[in-house]
């Protein structure tokens, strides 16, 4: 009998080549277009702190020139396959994607892989020095950028977590073309690598097409250390005048990526700072207070960390504080209902099968799977995780992790110092 | 159109058009509400209060409490947002099809009867004020904005959306009352629904929700503004970058050349592979932002560039810009230019339309701007007609090169950014 297929009606395949590259994807039927992205697992956490900023100037070098295209051959190649593309560098990951029309797939692939090994030329190391830098000054004037630089080396101190993704003037100047180099090979190879593709394609095809791309890597080392996170209380403001509003962060360390706590620790952060209808929704939004009022979750390799982000004006500041400090005692002491928690899966459900009907959520999804489970999930069993996260889950993640009253928080803006006080 | 795609049409019996795409394959639904409505129709004395009234559209109704709302929304899985910008409110809905009715109910209500309350209309107020101040801390938006208000300086397509603090403390209740009795009435909406719904009980439905609901949307006409020329230099000592934003005429959503000024800007200034990457960034390392971007409105159109670039380098950014604008008024494109940039746009039409809330609002505003849908080949079809003729016809129509408003907030002063005789002194 004949059936359509929905996108719902997925197949997802693993498979680790034998130069060590992993491939993971999920085929999607009744879509047209697809996406795929290579997926180094180095980051600024892995950097020499001298050198900080070399895998962000990395990902940017790789597109100057790679071994076989010029940086305008990429960028015109990108443009005639009709392609939604970018890269990115965080703390653990760096990752170069595209999204295009199932026909352009085999030269977008190309292109990818060949995004991975670029060639690392001096002259054009030193132009786009310029444009790092210009970076550097375009995010110091951008108010949460400058806050969460500010509060990550409060939080993590001297650990690897703590450094600048941009890295600062003084390293980037400093560093070299050769410095870089080393690195790439390090940290480039094929054990460090994971493909992720998501969409239409045929399995066979890309994984024969990524087989030959990646013939002749070098395998590079992979894993990192884990260093010892260390989080000790603290309560700073950075008065900053070129500001205008009042910026705080509020931190507390909570479970790491593959703990089987994810799911409670995620849905704690919806339930206390979602957009609408959270407590701080309704604390600090809804009253006026303070303009943008939110929690987050993010998960690392070995630690996590669950952020509140508040931003209002000067004179409101302390009473916002107040008020977030006086929330989470609430939700410490666990005044969380089961209505409340039902309402939260009910969101959080919808959005994933929402998601679950674009090429490029289920792409990245793919990857979050992987890392976090070592194995892929279909929608229905990410589904039955959030649906089976109880209030006793909820209530002994915050005996484990406290959201209160032990915090780093940190703030920025025209307040100085003595204007601000940790709430009693 | 592509097998499978259809556009289904009702007009509801007190006038409001509803467009619809069943998409198959997918589970979850879209709907949009488009009024006519946003800074353009303001006056002076409420200025914002479109953007006031949206911040309002969810927090309280004749029937149900600002947290009856939010529960109720969330319950059914739906995603809410509503957006108020220069000349269209547009409220939204994203949630499983089979929720669709039960989520159209809310929406309907907010739409017809918010109610306004007091602790709310405080909460906006302060909510706004601070919105007002923290463009001091975006810089490329603030730049961004000033250069449409530049630009056209004159119409009241130039106004502040978000009003001043004078504005604000004028806004109250009954404002606010008259404002949306006057505009939202169903002779000023498109509704538009994507994805998993089935077309017969959703036109039910909104007959039901609609019933009742006078017409009579007394919008002032609007003459297509003339564009003005002028330097804004605003001095920030403080400022880490030069923020450098220009501003010219483009043509209404509409227009003929609808197209033809998308491409224009995309091959300027809309990728990797743009004149303006390339040569700003690219070649010179100027800048690590150097965009243009196009907007349609419903009798005239914008084209806006933007670069922000270390303070240093900031006047020879702005010849980079100016001479790029000269070239493109002289020569216009390359054949090879043109046709990627129609590869590209076609490429984003299509993956677009994978999306349930992206189809929805495509025909939400074709509709409103053309009363016309376009099915994906048509869509295509009408990017490649678009000649390099036309393109040369375009701009020198528009005149990019003698009607400019350009905008600087920086550090630098006039006379070191703008020597050129581009823009006058």
């Amino acid at each position: 009998m004949a059936t359509t297929l929905t996108r719902q009606d997925s197949r997802f395949y693993t498979h680790l080549l034998t130069n060590g590259l992993q491939m993971i994807g999920q085929e999607i039927p009744g879509v047209q277009s697809v996406a795929a992205a290579f997926w180094v697992c180095t980051g600024t956490r892995d950097e020499d702190r001298r050198q900080m900023g070399v895998s962000h100037f990395l990902e940017h070098m790789a597109f100057r020139k790679t071994k076989s295209f010029t940086g305008e051959e990429i960028d015109r190649a990108f443009e005639e396959l009709g392609a939604e593309h970018n890269a990115a560098t965080s703390w653990e990951m760096t990752y170069y994607w595209a999204r295009v029309l199932r026909e352009n797939l085999p030269r977008t692939l190309e292109i990818l892989a060949e995004l991975t090994h670029p060639t690392l030329e001096a002259e054009a190391f030193d132009t786009e020095r310029k444009v790092i830098l210009e970076e550097i000054a375009r995010y110091d004037d951008v108010p949460s950028h400058v806050l969460i630089s500010r509060f990550m080396r409060d939080f993590y101190g001297g650990h690897p977590l703590s450094m600048d993704i941009l890295g600062t003037p003084e390293t980037i100047n400093a560093l070299t073309v050769e410095e870089m180099r080393s690195y790439w090979e390090r940290r480039y190879g094929t054990r460090n690598i994971i493909f992720s593709i998501a969409g239409n394609f045929d399995w066979n095809e890309v994984v024969k097409q990524v087989e030959h791309l990646s013939a002749g890597w070098q395998p590079g080392e992979t894993g990192r250390a884990s260093v010892r996170v260390q989080i000790d209380p603290s309560f700073k403001v950075y008065p900053t005048e070129k500001f205008v509003q009042e910026q705080i962060a509020i931190g507390v360390p909570t479970v790491a990526r593959n703990d089987s706590r994810y799911y409670a620790s995620a849905i704690l952060a919806t339930i206390l700072g979602d957009d609408t209808g959270s407590r701080l929704f309704w604390a600090l939004n809804q009253t006026g207070l303070a303009e943008s009022a939110s929690a987050q979750l993010i998960e690392f390799e070995d630690t996590g960390l669950f952020v509140v982000y508040l931003v209002t004006q000067p004179s409101l500041a302390q009473q916002v504080l107040d008020v977030t400090q006086h929330e989470l005692e609430r939700v410490q002491n666990f005044d969380i209902e089961q209505e409340e928690l039902e309402r939260c899966k009910a969101k959080l459900n919808s959005s994933l099968i929402i998601g679950g009907e674009s090429t490029n959520e289920r792409m990245m999804g793919l990857i979050s799977s992987w890392q976090t489970r070592g194995r892929l999930e279909t929608l229905e069993e990410i589904r039955e995780r959030i649906e089976s996260v109880s209030l006793e889950d909820l209530q002994a993640l915050v005996n484990d992790f406290p959201l209160w009253p032990k915090q780093v928080v940190t703030a920025g803006g025209p307040l100085p110092g003595e204007s601000l006080r940790q709430s009693a | 159109m592509e097998k499978g795609e259809r556009f289904l049409r009702q007009r509801l019996s007190n006038g409001t058009q509803v467009v619809g795409e069943p998409m198959a394959g997918v589970q979850s639904a879209a709907v949009g509400l488009l009024f006519g409505v946003g800074a353009r129709d303001e006056s002076a004395k409420h200025f914002g209060i479109s953007h006031f009234l949206e911040q309002m559209i969810f927090r309280g109704t004749e029937h149900r409490s600002a947290r009856e709302i939010s529960e109720q929304f969330d319950r059914l899985g739906a995603s809410y947002d509503s957006s108020a910008g220069i000349e269209m409110h547009v409220m939204s809905c994203q949630m499983l099809g089979d929720r669709l009715l039960e989520a159209l109910d809310l929406l309907g209500d907010c739409a017809r009867f918010p109610a306004f309350p007091d602790d709310a209309v405080e909460s906006v107020r302060t909510l706004q004020l601070q919105e007002i101040s923290q463009r001091d801390d975006r810089p490329p938006q603030k730049v961004m904005d000033l250069v449409r208000r530049e630009l056209f300086a004159g119409s009241p397509l130039g106004n502040d959306v978000l009003g001043s603090p004078e504005t604000m403390e004028n806004i109250d209740r009954q404002a606010l009352a008259e404002y949306h009795k006057r505009f939202f009435r169903p002779d000023n909406a498109v509704i538009s629904v994507a994805g998993n719904f089935d077309w017969a009980p959703l036109i039910q439905k909104l007959e039901a929700l609609t019933a009742d609901w006078p017409v009579g949307t007394q919008r002032d006409r609007l003459s297509p503004p003339e564009p003005h020329q002028s330097v804004t230099v605003l001095s920030k000592e403080d400022a880490s970058q030069e923020n450098l934003g220009f501003a010219f005429p483009g043509v209404a959503a509409s227009d003929p050349r609808y197209h033809a000024a998308g491409l224009t800007a995309q091959a300027l200034g809309g990728g990797t592979n743009s004149r303006l990457h390339r040569e700003v960034r690219e070649k010179r390392g100027l800048a690590y932002a150097a965009q243009a971007r196009f907007d349609g409105f419903e009798n005239t159109g914008l084209v806006r560039i933007y670069v922000g670039t270390s303070p240093e380098r900031a006047p020879e950014s702005v010849e980079v810009v100016l001479g790029e604008l000269r070239k493109l008024e002289a020569d216009g494109l390359e054949p090879e230019e043109l046709d990627r940039a129609k590869t590209r746009l076609k490429s984003q039409v299509i993956m677009r339309s994978e999306s349930t809330y992206a189809r929805m609002a495509t025909n939400m505003r074709s509709w409103w701007m053309e009363r016309q849908l376009y099915s994906l080949d048509e869509a295509k079809q009408r990017i490649d007609r678009v000649t390099l003729g036309e393109v040369a016809a375009l701009l020198r129509d528009l005149g990019v090169t003698h009607r400019i408003a350009a905008v600087a907030l920086g550090p630098r002063s006039r006379q070191d950014l703008f020597q050129s005789e581009m823009v006058p002194s």
